[in-house]
């Protein structure tokens, strides 16, 4: 005998899914994982324990109302059957051996697993109940929709038989700790992490494997939630020690902020990386070690201040974010293609264009502001950085305004001669900026 | 003035430019600057507007473009005479006929044979100068220009100099100075214009993201730099470029040498080809004679000397061609058996009657030829031809293009605009709204004609949940409103096709259309009608293809001839059905506004069916000229007139202007209009109004007025009159010929109505009704109408003979003995016809299998569901399924009848291939294990699968329910008295909220005895507005309006009613 839990509302089902598990395996050690919300575990023998089929079914459910949600349980001499007495009625149905097909004659043919097109097609022969399809006579079904109209054939007058396929553990690497005592200061956390990290890599190695990323959760004193904190390593790892170094380097710049009251580490496995070095190529530092060091640097700058620049592809000036060293490349690639499938408009704009430019500038970090006068619109006198002077010559405006749509931003450039250095200066808004000297 | 600028782009540039030409004319004007030169992107498609726009403003509008070339790079050419706009219009032409739509470009090689005439400049940053500088710099920056020199001519090449503030740009500026000087060229500033204002260079982003399929953050620098593309003044210019004041100087010198423009088009309308030693003037009028002696018998003085006076004007005007060839193309169709008619205002001319052009007799109804041809006007007339939609008006189309070459004539564009749903869209995307937002809204700007508070944009944006007041909302909203108007691409016009002397692509250039064997003008007609060019439109009429198509069948089943040119006037049971309203199919009178009138007009003769065309319209609606009318035709008003001169134009519509004509004719009486100047008036009161134009006219309205002696207050009438309804006005004319078809649609229902139902089915989708209602129709008046059926059916509706049945001609039973003497004297089918519905109507069943049924049938009957599968390969195994749910294959086997169920089983069977081995094995159509369909279940296989039901009407089967809950018949409330309070319910067969009727909704409800109509007022609408869009049967209260046969319910309450899941579908929002 089988028998089938399901949750009928379909919101409900995936959340309450493994609680639903856990239950079956309460009762059962063989539980199929049918679908999201709908287990079915082999009841055969469970007498012994229970007592008869009824009374177990009472067990089953008096044990999953702990879950607070609405199943129905059905239970008969088949999981297909099973299945579908969970399915189709409210509560509990149990079917005695050989009344499956008397009792499903009344569902409706939606609760079968039907292909879009043989639930049209039944639909259209009138056939909408078990019962109905039931009375069609095999062969000929067989001979119009194909082979599997057997099963739903035998489905729907309950005497399918299939084999239970019981669900089996998933391997998961996930260490857990609930400390007894919560922690304010990140020192103890470290040796805790640490232990979690070598038990971790062991259970990894063991399998051939290295981990890629990794989830730190920190369980905190209430009202807090969770204080989460994921690594994604540029190549999988196998060295423990570094990993803790990269979390506690983290956790010093970024604290969790409140007593830490449990641990978790979860490892997402990976294949171990193997790589062959050139015997012409220096060989380049470890990437462990140089993420350690990133990590380092990043603790002392800001992650945002650690990276590639990446210029933003548009007319204003210094926009760029900063990408991780990892990634650069295929941002590059990316960008490229995008530019080269506009076609013509590739050239249309000056990316393609070599910048004219009357020599190197070198830019002011940050720019400088200044005072300029003007005369005819055009620039004719500039102090800044407590120097001041006329201006010999000035070339522009160079113009340039955008995003229009937004925040609109509007920019006039101009270069200037004084005495003897040739500098950049721009306005934008009112106010004016030397921005860099040509060399 | 200092500077004139030479290189603009307009929205004619399609998604390269975001000012109309009107817009830049008007800036240019705004400028002082005395000339400008349009130069749009592989087309003249502005130039025409620009011309006509210039011509107002007193702005030369010079005529150019900028050309793709294979290398990737624009090149501007500008036209410096007649040669050279030839020259640029083949060129154009060869680039656009010689590749596919938006891959077209030309090589240099191209431009050699067509450079005389045309002046090249080096171009903006696309420009073939700047590109080879950054391709090779100074070098090939050189020899690029050498090159041109080597096309143009030394004289006809100018290097272009654009200053948008970029350094990139000065810098090829520089280098091309120096190249200029070197090569001893002249240089020319101009601003590479796109727009005209500062604020449309958002417009010109906004097209860039479309042009490129991205948004507008994604768009990084494709996007423009800043927004000095725009026109500048010529100080600005100045300014600009005071470092070389030589390439301002260039501006004026060339636009001196540009001698060319749109007001030399050289277009001459074709000569007609006449016999040996015969001049046009006397061909025609031998035509006209011929056939004066055929139209008017006996040809009285009156016709002569009206015929006499049109030929004058028409040989004045040298239009002698233009009358024979459209007379040739009529020719044609007469001799194709392709049904013509002239509508519209040719419709005037006694010499267009007797050519046969058109088929009212003017002089009979003493219509106003002025309003058709006037010399005053210095307008071509316009001639519209009628033909049956379809293959045989291609066939009329095609012959033009053989009679004068493929280059010799073409279709006349349709500039396609962004209007709110399209810019919505359009905005939504760049702006990066997700689909489901963009699809909210375009939803929502429906196709309602009446247009309420919340129809605004604004509304729009309220109801889906979106504030105004956010800037990117706000945003949306002004690319919405910018984008209104402007070009977004060229189509082809439905029927509008120009003719040439010599060659047409000299004049205008030609593109290929989408549909094969076409090409299409760089203009619409209306830029072709500016610029002078004469259109034939050769419009297809679906009424005039069901018309064609009834005499063959009634030719071919009741074996009698009909001649449309020869109906019997004054046929009884035509103007009873009319004078009822029972007018479901009827062209023009059969919409439910034309419906709700007729009952009280109760017209009689032709001449109330002309004006039943004309009265429900915008014009006499706003004009409120309706109910007076109906008024004094049912004697309830007198007939009166503003001035007693006035009575000989007014009399035949009871004192109450209707049309056209007649406020001509008004302002020729009361104010001394010549017919010329009446025109003028019509024209200056229409469509393209102008308010200084109307006050002109005004004011010598008057002045004739008060030089007639008519007082101030009749003077305030009579314009009122006229202003109000010179917009909607419909010519009398053309009403006249609209109620010829009118007529003969109608005779045709009445006396043949099968072949009238199975001629309009195959003509569909055409009316104001769906196939559904005009079966229901035809039965509801004693039509056998049957099923699809595989072994009867052809793809199209056919007539066959029946058992039993009413003859519709005679409305009673035939008797039998009288049959078999009609047989046998070979003059009437032996038994009436019925209907037989075409296999068209299988939803979902292709064509190509569909007439592969009927050919393999045609070989051998077939002998079951498995011979069908297996004699027509074509059919898909989706199609055979929905013929069996149809029940089109109930009757394979005649001694053993399946139900529909039983071919559904049949049918899943024998489309499982079973190969070549096993496919000849003979198999019988067995009883299937199913259960017979209920009503029900049929009802929705006919409307899922046919879109109609030849069975009883759905509400036919919940009947005595209704009865129950005393809701009424359609037929019942004609014996109810006005004002009682009914109930009454069915399907939805039209909704419809005219322009008109103020938030009025009317909705046509269809039950198993016939249509009731339902009035809904604006708050009932605002209470039951979601039952009311979407219900498919619905269930109305309220008081029943029952006057003069004109029978309404004016509903209080509304509510769905199930009746079935599905319906055909109801013609909404017309």
């Amino acid at each position: 005998m089988f028998a089938c839990i399901h949750v009928p509302d379909s919101r409900a089902a995936a959340s309450a899914h493994a609680s639903l598990l856990d239950c079956a395996s309460a009762f059962s050690p063989r539980v199929e994982d049918t679908a999201p919300g709908t287990v079915i575990l082999d009841i055969e023998g469970l007498q012994h324990l229970f007592g008869s089929t009824a009374e177990l079914a009472q067990h089953l459910k008096d044990y999953i109302s702990a879950l607070g949600i609405p199943v129905h349980l059905g239970i008969a001499s088949n999981p297909d059957a099973a299945l579908c007495a969970a399915r189709g009625w409210e509560g509990t149905t149990i079917f005695e051996q050989g009344t499956e097909a008397s009792r499903l004659k009344t569902l409706d043919i939606a609760l079968l697993p039907l292909e879009p097109e043989t639930y049209a097609t039944l639909l259209r022969w009138g056939v909408r109940s078990f019962g109905a399809l039931a009375k069609l006579p095999a062969k000929e079904l067989s001979s119009r929709l194909g082979r599997q109209s057997l099963h739903l054939h035998r489905l729907a007058r309950g005497c399918a038989m299939r084999p239970l396929i019981p669900r089996q553990e998933s391997l998961q690497f996930v260490e857990t700790i609930d400390l007894d005592d919560a922690l304010v200061t990140l020192e103890p956390l470290a040796f805790i992490l640490n232990r979690q990290c070598e038990v971790l890599f062991l259970r990894l190695r063991s399998r051939g494997l290295a981990a890629l990323e990794l989830q730190l959760t920190l369980q905190r004193e209430r009202p807090h939630a969770p204080f989460l904190l994921p690594l994604r390593l540029p190549v999988p790892a196998r060295n423990p020690r570094v990993i803790t170094r990269l979390f506690m380097l983290s956790l010093d710049a970024h604290p969790p902020g409140a007593a830490v009251t449990g641990v978790r580490l979860e490892a997402i496995p990976s294949k171990p990386r193997t790589i062959q070095n050139g015997l012409f190529v220096p060989l380049a530092p470890e990437p462990e070690k140089l993420e350690l060091t990133l990590a380092r640097i990043a603790a002392i700058v800001g992650k945002e201040k650690v990276g590639s620049p990446e210029l933003h592809d548009t007319h204003a000036r210094n926009r760029f974010t900063m990408q991780h060293f990892g990634r650069e490349m295929g941002n590059r690639e990316e960008f490229r293609g995008r530019k080269c499938a506009e076609g013509n408009d590739f050239s249309a704009n000056f990316l393609s264009v070599p910048p004219f430019s009357p020599g190197t500038l070198r830019l002011f970090r940050p720019e400088l502001e200044a005072t300029v006068r003007l005369q005819d619109d055009a620039p004719v006198w500039i102090a800044f950085a407590g120097m001041h002077g006329a201006i010999d010559e000035a070339s522009g405006p160079w113009r340039s305004e955008g995003e229009w749509w937004r925040k609109s931003w509007a920019r006039e450039e101009w270069d200037i001669a004084v005495s003897h250095a040739l500098l950049r200066i721009y306005r934008a808004g009112e106010r004016w900026f030397a921005e860099g000297v040509y060399d | 003035m200092s500077y004139i600028e030479l290189h603009a782009a307009s929205a004619f540039s399609f998604l390269d430019g975001a000012s109309l030409p009107e817009s830049l004319i008007e800036a240019c004007h705004n400028f002082e600057m005395p000339a400008m030169a349009l130069l749009d992107r592989d087309g003249i498609y502005g130039a025409a507007r620009f011309h006509l726009s210039g011509k107002k403003a007193g702005v030369r509008a010079h005529v150019g473009a900028e050309i793709s070339l294979s290398s990737g790079c624009q090149l501007p050419v500008l036209v410096l005479n007649r040669s050279g706009y030839r020259n640029l219009c083949r060129l154009l032409t060869q680039m656009k006929l010689n590749a596919p739509k938006g891959t077209a470009t030309l090589s240099e090689e191209d431009l050699l044979p067509y450079s005389e005439g045309l002046v090249c400049l080096t171009g903006s940053e696309r420009g073939p100068l700047p590109r080879a500088l950054h391709r090779g710099g100074m070098p090939e920056g050189r020899r690029t220009i050498e090159r041109l020199v080597e096309i143009f001519g030394r004289d006809r090449v100018v290097v272009e100099l654009q200053r948008h503030y970029l350094r990139d740009e000065e810098a090829a500026n520089q280098r091309a100075v120096e190249i200029a000087r070197s090569l001893r060229l002249p240089l020319m500033a101009t601003n590479g214009v796109r727009y005209s204002m500062p604020q449309e260079r958002q417009i010109l982003d906004v097209f860039t993201c479309l042009r490129n399929h991205c948004t507008l953050e994604t768009a990084g620098r494709l996007l423009a730099r800043n927004a000095e593309s725009r026109l500048k003044s010529p100080r600005e210019m100045t300014r600009l470029f005071s470092d070389i004041p030589e390439a301002l100087a260039q501006t004026l010198e060339l636009s001196s040498r540009l001698e060319f423009t749109l007001k030399d088009l050289g277009y001459e309308f074709p000569r007609y080809p006449v016999p040996e030693g015969e001049t046009m003037t006397a061909f025609l009028r031998k035509r006209v004679e011929e056939g004066a002696r055929n139209r008017y018998r006996p040809c009285e003085e009156r016709h002569r000397r009206q015929i006499e006076r049109e030929l004058q004007l028409i040989e004045k005007l040298s239009l002698e061609g233009y009358f024979l060839i459209v007379w040739d193309i009529v020719q044609f169709c007469r001799q194709n058996d392709i049904l013509v008619q002239g509508r519209g205002s040719a419709a005037n001319s006694a010499v267009c009657y007797v050519l046969g052009i058109t088929a009212v007799d003017p002089i009979g109804m003493e219509l106003l030829f002025e309003r058709f041809l006037s010399e005053e006007r210095g307008e071509w007339p316009d001639i519209d031809l009628d033909l049956p939609s379809g293959d045989k008006r291609e066939r009329a189309i095609q012959y033009v293009y053989q009679r004068y070459g493929p280059r010799g004539a073409a279709m006349t564009a349709n500039v396609i605009t962004y209007r709110g749903r399209s810019a919505a869209r359009e905005a939504g995307k760049v702006l990066g709204f997700d689909e489901e937002a963009i699809g909210r809204l375009s939803k929502l700007a429906g196709h309602w004609e009446y247009k309420d508070s919340l129809d605004t944009l604004q509304g729009q944006f309220g109801s889906c949940g979106f504030d105004i007041k956010k800037p990117r909302v706000r945003k949306f909203l002004d690319i919405c409103l910018g984008l209104q108007d402007l070009p977004r691409h060229l189509g082809q016009h439905s029927g509008g096709m120009i003719v040439c002397q010599g060659q047409l692509d000299s004049v205008v250039p030609l593109e290929p259309a989408t549909m094969p064997g076409r090409t299409v003008v760089q203009w619409d007609k209306d830029d072709c009608a500016d610029m002078g060019i004469i259109k034939v439109d050769l419009l297809g009429l679906g009424m005039m293809a069901v018309l064609e198509d009834s005499i063959q069948l009634i030719r071919d089943h009741y074996r009698e001839e009909v001649d449309l040119a020869h109906l019997p006037e004054n046929d009884p049971a035509t103007y009873s059905a009319i004078q009822k309203a029972d007018t479901v199919g009827m062209f023009q009178i059969e919409s439910r506004a034309q419906m709700s009138c007729l009952p009280r007009m109760r017209p009689d003769h032709f001449y109330d069916l002309v004006v039943q065309v004309a009265i429900i319209r915008p014009g006499p609606i706003v004009g409120k000229m309706v109910h007076p009318y109906l008024n004094r035709r049912q004697g309830r008003e007198d007939v009166t007139y503003a001035c007693p001169a006035l009575e000989p134009v007014l009399k035949r519509t009871l004192g109450v202007p209707l049309f056209q004509e007649q406020l001509l004719r008004m302002a020729m009486i009361t104010a001394g209009f010549s017919g010329g100047q009446a025109e003028e008036l019509r024209r200056a009161f229409g469509f393209k109004r102008s308010e200084r134009r109307m006050s002109e006219i005004e004011t010598q309205l008057r002045a004739g007025m008060v030089d007639n002696g008519i007082p101030v207050p009749v003077q305030d009438e009579i314009i009122q009159s006229i202003t109000s309804f010179a917009l909607y006005g419909f010519p009398e004319s053309h009403a006249a010929s609209f109620a010829l078809i009118a007529y003969a649609s109608a005779y045709l229902k009445c006396n043949y109505l099968a072949a009238f139902t199975a001629a309009i089915l195959n003509n569909q989708p055409m009316g104001f009704y769906s196939p559904a209602t005009l079966v229901k129709d035809a039965q509801r008046h004693g039509l056998k109408v049957r099923p699809i059926d595989v072994t009867k059916s052809d793809w199209l509706c056919t007539l066959e003979g029946g058992n039993s049945g009413t003859h519709p001609k005679f409305a009673i039973q035939i008797p039998q003995n009288l049959k078999t003497v009609r047989a046998n004297l070979g003059c009437v089918p032996e038994l009436p016809p019925s209907l037989r519905i075409g296999l068209r109507y299988v939803h979902g069943l292709r064509e190509v299998a569909g007439r592969a049924i009927v050919r393999a049938r045609n070989d051998a009957p077939f002998t079951s569901i498995d011979d069908l599968a297996l004699r027509v390969p074509e059919l898909q195994k989706s199609e055979l399924v929905t013929l069996a749910e149809i029940g089109a294959l109930n009757f394979l086997n005649p001694a053993n009848r399946m139900h529909r169920r039983d071919a559904l089983w049949q049918v899943e069977r024998a489309a499982q291939r079973t190969g070549p081995l096993l496919e000849r094995i003979e198999t019988e159509d067995e009883p299937s294990p199913l259960d017979i369909m209920t009503h029900r279940e049929r009802l929705v296989a006919d409307f899922d699968g046919t879109g109609m039901t030849v069975g009883p009407h759905p509400m036919a089967y919940c009947r005595e329910g209704l009865n129950s809950r005393a809701i009424l018949r359609a037929i019942d409330l004609g014996h109810i008295p006005n004002g009682r309070f009914v109930r009454v319910a069915g399907c939805v067969i039209a909704r419809q909220r005219p322009g008109t009727a103020k938030g009025f909704v009317f909705i046509s409800l269809e039950d198993e005895t016939g249509i009731a109509n339902i009035i809904i007022t604006p708050d009932v609408l605002d209470r039951y507005r979601a039952t009311i869009i979407q219900g498919k049967f619905l269930l109305f209260e309220g008081p029943l309006q029952n006057v003069d046969n004109v029978i309404h319910v004016k509903a209080t309450a509304v509510q769905e009613i199930a009746i079935l899941e599905t319906a055909p579908p109801s013609r909404d929002f017309h």
